[in-house]
């Protein structure tokens, strides 16, 4: 019986950066001269040697992609990558969003706040393919920081900021709770971003009797369902999920209240 | 036919959760025991850990380097996570130190937490890290005196308790360490954790993996050095012993029981089969104690030695 090495996702690879797209003042796309059979949804481990490894939600899989916001010291060291630089990583690896289930003619809601919009994209890109429709309901702090609109295939969007400088002001959940009190129809309904909105989203979705998935981040190390870093509840983040539906969800305990660090220590989410 | 005992606990399996594989949280472990027959959880220390940098696993032929570097959020919040046990399946608790001390005041901690009621059914105590400094074998841990040094330093506070002493095969002079743990009092020696440290270099980058630049070896690859340890130690010692090191099909349990455990603890198998790989290797020793007519897992241990 063969045992190793069972799956390529998991081995290391290494491509170069093919191109990088600048989104606005903090956040870079960055293209890989590669492809493989990802899905929206999933990540990749991102190595970068003497640095460390990280999560990254694919934007695409054809080619490979990642959009990432330089907030820390790990995306720092990726945003100083130039065109013809190399990428290491480990991947697709996790759960995908599903829409297997959905026909031509079926219409999403997809809910995201602040780069969680990334995923999302590239659902309602794959979704268009199915002759699925989707309507996106994007948020954000301020207009600086809306991206990716023109990434959506076509969807209709609906954006929200905080302070009103683009589209509506105020939050998703108020846009949430407008496009079904208008009376509009959703097949399912996706979700990615900050966790105490989608835990709204999720009991909303619940009381309509909507089918929905969130893509959950949690601090994850392995990527490989062993070391236990990423727990939420008895699952595990990064191999149960990160994608989860809206019942799962509902049932942790941890959901929208608190996560782990690095060292495995409750912490609060905000 | 799998039902056995170990140190007094009644199990459904011999199949343990090998420590540092999941077992952060309470709700984890409680998961796992839909499977295992008794779970370790992740190794405890004085203080907060962050542990190495990522990527602390890789993979290589048969198994894997891993450099957690013990990332854990300390003995208090520890105890507080897993407080409140209430499954049949055993918890045992993990734990390491840098120094005699530091295992006195974790042991302390322990008791005060037993006298309030907690529910803990052994405790490990790992001398065998080979990738953390200051812990386990950088600090110089698994020798015959400072090992029995430490099991009775534990056991001032802590003897009512059964003390597991988790050792790395194929460090010279395990069995003398077998042997001094034992009549320092000791209940039983878990071999094994990983061993090394080993190395790998990622060609394309010409840099080391995992993050941490080395790590220990884990998974089929070792298991012919723990089996040789486990056989060894059993002929040196009287208390009982876990066999860990590779454990993936029912056939290496079994192997790992003839030359002497009384159970085993499965860690890198999670990976290769998943969390349920537990009942995967409990029917596949079902079924070939059933096909050799055996009527219990007991009768298999120590088999090689008759």
């Amino acid at each position: 019986m063969e045992i190793t090495p069972k799956n390529q996702s998991f081995q290391m690879q290494t491509y170069k950066v093919a191109k990088i797209i600048d989104e606005n003042y903090r956040i870079k796309t960055f293209e890989l001269g590669a492809s493989f059979k990802g899905k929206p949804g999933q990540y990749i481990m991102i190595w970068i040697p003497g640095v460390g490894e990280r999560p990254m939600s694919l934007g695409s899989s054809s080619p490979i992609s990642v959009t990432i916001a330089n907030v820390g010291r790990f995306s720092n060291a990726i945003h100083q990558l130039k065109e013809e630089d190399l990428i290491s990583f480990r991947g697709p690896l996790g759960k995908a969003f599903s829409i297997s289930k959905l026909k031509t003619g079926n219409q999403i809601l997809l809910v995201g706040g602040g780069y969680g919009v990334v995923p999302l994209a590239y659902l309602a890109r794959e979704a268009k393919k199915k002759g699925i429709g989707s309507t996106a309901i994007i948020g954000a702090r301020k207009k600086d920081d809306v991206i990716y609109t023109n990434n959506f295939g076509g969807a209709k969007i609906i954006i929200t900021t905080d302070d009103g400088s683009e589209g509506i002001k105020g939050n998703v959940i108020d846009a949430v709770n407008k496009i079904f009190g208008e009376g509009e129809k959703f097949d399912a309904v996706y979700s990615c971003g900050p966790e105490k909105m989608m835990h709204r989203l999720a009991e909303i979705c619940i009381e309509r009797k909507i089918y929905c998935e969130l893509n959950i981040e949690r601090y994850m190390k392995c990527g490989i369902n062993i070391c236990g870093a990423c727990a939420i509840d008895g699952k595990i983040c990064c191999r149960d999920g990160p994608i989860f539906t809206a019942k799962e969800a509902l049932r942790f305990k941890d959901f929208g209240k608190c996560c782990r660090d690095a060292s495995g220590k409750k912490v609060e989410l905000h | 036919m799998l039902e056995t005992e170990f140190l007094g606990l009644k199990m459904k399996n011999p199949l343990f959760l090998a420590s540092g594989i999941q077992g952060v949280t309470k709700a984890n472990l409680e998961e796992v025991c839909k499977f295992a027959g008794a779970v370790i959880c992740k190794s405890l220390t004085l203080e907060t850990r962050k542990g190495h940098e990522t990527p602390i696993m890789v993979e290589t032929n048969c198994g894997f380097l891993n450099a957690v570097g013990y990332s854990n959020p300390g003995i208090d919040a520890g105890l507080e996570e897993f407080f409140g046990w209430k499954k049949k399946e055993p918890l045992i608790l993990s734990i390491t130190a840098r120094t005699v001390t530091e295992y006195e005041t974790l042991a302390e901690k322990i008791s005060h937490k037993i006298k309030d009621g907690m529910r803990i059914d052994a405790f490990e105590v790992v001398l065998s890290c080979p990738h953390t400094p200051e812990y386990g074998l950088m600090a110089g841990q698994q020798t015959p005196e400072t090992a029995s040094e430490i099991v009775k330093a534990i056991k001032k506070h802590v003897s009512t308790l059964p003390l597991i002493l988790k050792i790395s095969p194929g460090i010279p002079g395990e069995v003398e360490v077998a042997k001094a743990v034992e009549h320092a009092g000791a209940n039983a020696i878990d071999v094994g954790n990983t061993i090394g440290p080993g190395m790998v270099i990622d060609i394309e980058r010409h840099a080391r993996l995992p993050g941490f630049g080395m790590g220990g070896l884990s998974g089929p690859a070792m298991r012919p050095i723990a089996i040789r340890c486990v056989y060894d130690i059993y002929n040196a010692v009287k208390i009982p012993i876990i066999g860990c090191g590779g454990i993936t099909y029912g056939k290496d349990a079994i192997e790992f029981m003839q030359a002497g455990a009384s159970v085993v603890a499965i860690g890198t198998a999670v990976y290769y089969r998943g969390t349920n790989v537990f009942s995967k290797i409990a029917k596949e020793m079902e079924k070939w104690l059933h096909g050799h007519n055996y009527s219990s897992v007991k009768e298999i241990v120590g088999l090689a030695h008759k």
